[in-house]
């Protein structure tokens, strides 16, 4: 049973609560980082990072942080994480540092971090708290690899930092500039719900369908 | 009233425990990831080489100057090269840095450092195009005037004005720190 939950609550992170394609959070840094495949993964990855520790944390301290100050410990906490990724960041990954910029001391004001913690880790266990903090992290992950991606290849013909597409191809430079990542994000989302509704929905025609069966 | 006080007690004392330990924690990692001057000295020179490649570069010894965070010399088959590491007040976010390249009295190369510049908006004032206006004018006699008219006018960027200004006004500093300690 336990296994079923921590297997469920893995899959929502990823899928069915992915938090830029279905919770829609997170835009500031989905936006702003994902002109390249590479930036993308690393603020997806920090975010990751923050996300796990923050839960894991959180969710140890639930009993003794008083409900009306939650908040301020929830915050201080995160900037705490937050500001330890930015150390190491700027000291073993320098290139990365330089080209997130702010946009690093910014994970503690993301709203996935935060609403994680308010609406997971500080009413759950921890083992819980630590699969919602990871998969959570990795959905998003996901989602900003997906969008550097499409960006990165279409508006520059690479990958990665890795010329794919030839002198051949002109790039549409306008998907590296923010109405691009808009619009990105737009198609990539419209993309996503449709599959995830239909795939959704043919479950749900062969759970039925399985129980009419049995019914009969 | 004894609970009421009692409850404001535990706040102060969770949170001033947190921000304690967050606190301890934050020194640790500063303390492990604090930047030696190797590195800085090795981050410099690989920035340097990538902006324009340089044999023999050595730093130099010169006067303090707030405006100037580097000078170093090296060199490529034309002969002997200055690398003033300079910033210049003005911009929109603050100083912007430059790395300043001299050869012959004259800039050959500028390539831009740290700054606070707002991405997209102030690419026009970091492009080749706009770092010609600085290439092949005798520095010795000349500083650069924005708006200015002659071989040493320079026209802003239209929609960067700020990050031209403190692009010019960084390489106006590493032009009077390279006369003063070249």
């Amino acid at each position: 049973m336990q296994h079923k939950k921590l297997s469920q609550i893995a899959v929502n992170g990823l899928l069915n609560e992915n938090p830029t394609f279905r919770l829609v959070l997170g835009m500031c840094p989905t936006l702003a980082v994902t002109t390249s495949l590479i930036n993308g993964v690393g603020m997806g990855l920090a975010t990751t990072f923050v996300l796990f520790c923050s839960n894991l944390l959180i969710s140890l301290l639930k009993n003794i942080i008083p409900d009306k100050v939650r908040i301020p410990a929830f915050i201080l906490v995160i900037a705490t994480f937050v500001t330890i990724v930015e150390m190491v960041m700027n000291k073993y990954m320098e290139g990365l540092y330089q080209a997130l910029g702010l946009y690093i001391p910014l994970i503690v004001v993301n709203c996935i971090i935060f609403a994680r913690a308010e609406s997971f880790a500080s009413v759950n266990p921890v083992l819980p708290s630590m699969v919602d903090g990871l998969s959570m992290g990795l959905g998003f992950t996901a989602a900003l690899a997906v969008l550097g991606s499409i960006r990165e290849l279409l508006a520059y013909g690479k990958l990665g930092g890795i010329v794919l597409l030839g002198e051949w191809f002109p790039g549409i430079a306008m998907l590296g500039t923010a109405p691009g990542g808009f619009l990105t994000l737009g198609l990539c989302m419209a993309l996503f719900n449709y599959v995830y509704g239909r795939v959704t929905e043919a479950r749900a025609h062969k759970k039925q369908a399985k129980a009419k069966e049995e019914n009969v | 009233m004894p609970k009421v006080k009692n409850e404001m007690v535990r706040c102060v004392v969770v949170l001033s425990a947190i921000a304690l330990i967050a606190g301890v924690l934050l020194g640790f990692f500063s303390q492990l990831t604090a930047l030696t001057e190797e590195d800085i000295r090795l981050r410099t020179e690989k920035k340097i080489a990538a902006i324009y490649s340089l044999s023999n570069l050595t730093e130099l010894e010169g006067a303090e100057d707030d405006n100037i965070g580097g000078f170093y010399k090296g060199s490529n088959e034309s002969g002997d090269v200055y690398v003033v590491i300079a910033t210049g007040a003005g911009g929109f976010g603050g100083k912007v840095q430059m790395y300043v390249f001299i050869q012959n009295d004259q800039i050959v190369r500028l390539g831009a450092g740290s700054h606070g510049e707002t991405p997209g908006t102030s690419d026009k004032a970091f492009s080749g195009t706009h770092y010609q206006k600085y290439y092949g004018v005798n520095i010795l006699e000349n500083s650069f005037a924005l708006g200015g008219e002659g071989e040493n006018g320079v026209d802003a960027m239209t929609g960067a004005t700020y990050t031209s200004t403190a692009v010019n006004n960084a390489v106006n500093n590493a032009i009077a720190y390279y006369r003063a300690n070249r």
